[in-house]
């Protein structure tokens, strides 16, 4: 059961990862490139 | 009377008619339209404008540092930026990175592993006032006639930055800790990247001016 607990451990770390990502990009929302 | 000016794309002129947004925009020359431009030849400064889009807080201060022991300013003015970015180097030339550069994310695999494992918004807020705190110091203790702007305001700091925030003399920075340039600029037309035109710009002028005059 280690694989599951493994893989449930990454999608909550990318879900984090997606959610602040999103919040840094709507405090720096400037576009250069 | 010479004036430097060192932040990001704000200062920089970025979206004005003279300095579109293109691929490898960060080396391209600051706009004659811009805030810092128009601030210079109002006031009759001789202007250095070291501003690239994307620029971070570490290369302000880095560049501020180095400029300032180097040479011999009337004026120097730092606009500081977003804390999350950070100051990067590529053959030996800057290489801004912000959280919002979908290419670079895309293009550079280390910059989206950057965001995921290591950065940390207390530890950039902490490295970023220790930069304002420390360029201040050096700047007062050089006699070096300086002033701060943000590019936008902090509504809220953290207790915990409470001290260090206190340290700040906001008699050199305009509008500290509330205030920035998205709040000078107003309610005026931008481009599409969210940068102001030239109003923006105007307005942005103005407002720098009377800390200047004072």
């Amino acid at each position: 059961m280690n694989w599951l607990k493994n893989l449930y451990n990454r999608i909550v770390l990318e879900y984090r990862y997606r959610k602040k990502l999103k919040e840094l990009r709507k405090r720096d929302p400037f576009i250069y490139k | 009377m010479k004036l430097l000016a060192i932040g990001d794309s704000f200062t920089h002129g970025l979206e004005l008619p003279d300095c579109p947004i293109h691929e490898g925009s960060a080396t391209s020359a600051p706009s004659q339209l811009s805030w810092a431009s128009k601030l210079a030849s109002d006031l009759g400064y001789e202007l250095t404008n070291l501003s690239i889009p994307g620029g971070s807080n570490s290369r302000i201060f880095r560049l501020a540092l180095d400029k300032s022991l180097k040479n011999s300013y009337d004026l120097i003015i730092c606009q500081w930026t977003e804390i999350s970015r950070i100051d990067w180097q590529l053959n030996q030339r800057d290489f801004p990175v912000t959280a919002n550069s979908h290419w670079l994310h895309k293009q550079v695999p280390a910059v989206d592993q950057y965001y995921k494992n290591h950065y940390n918004d207390d530890h950039a807020m902490q490295t970023w006032l220790a930069q304002v705190v420390t360029l201040q110091n050096h700047f007062k203790q050089q006699g070096q006639s300086y002033l701060f702007v943000s590019m936008q305001g902090f509504k809220n700091i953290k207790d915990r930055f409470r001290h260090m925030a206190q340290a700040v003399d906001p008699e050199f920075y305009i509008g500290w800790p509330h205030g920035g340039l998205t709040e000078y600029m107003g309610d005026c037309p931008k481009g599409p990247a969210g940068h102001p035109l030239e109003l923006g710009h105007q307005l942005i002028t103005e407002h720098v001016k009377k800390y200047i005059r004072n």
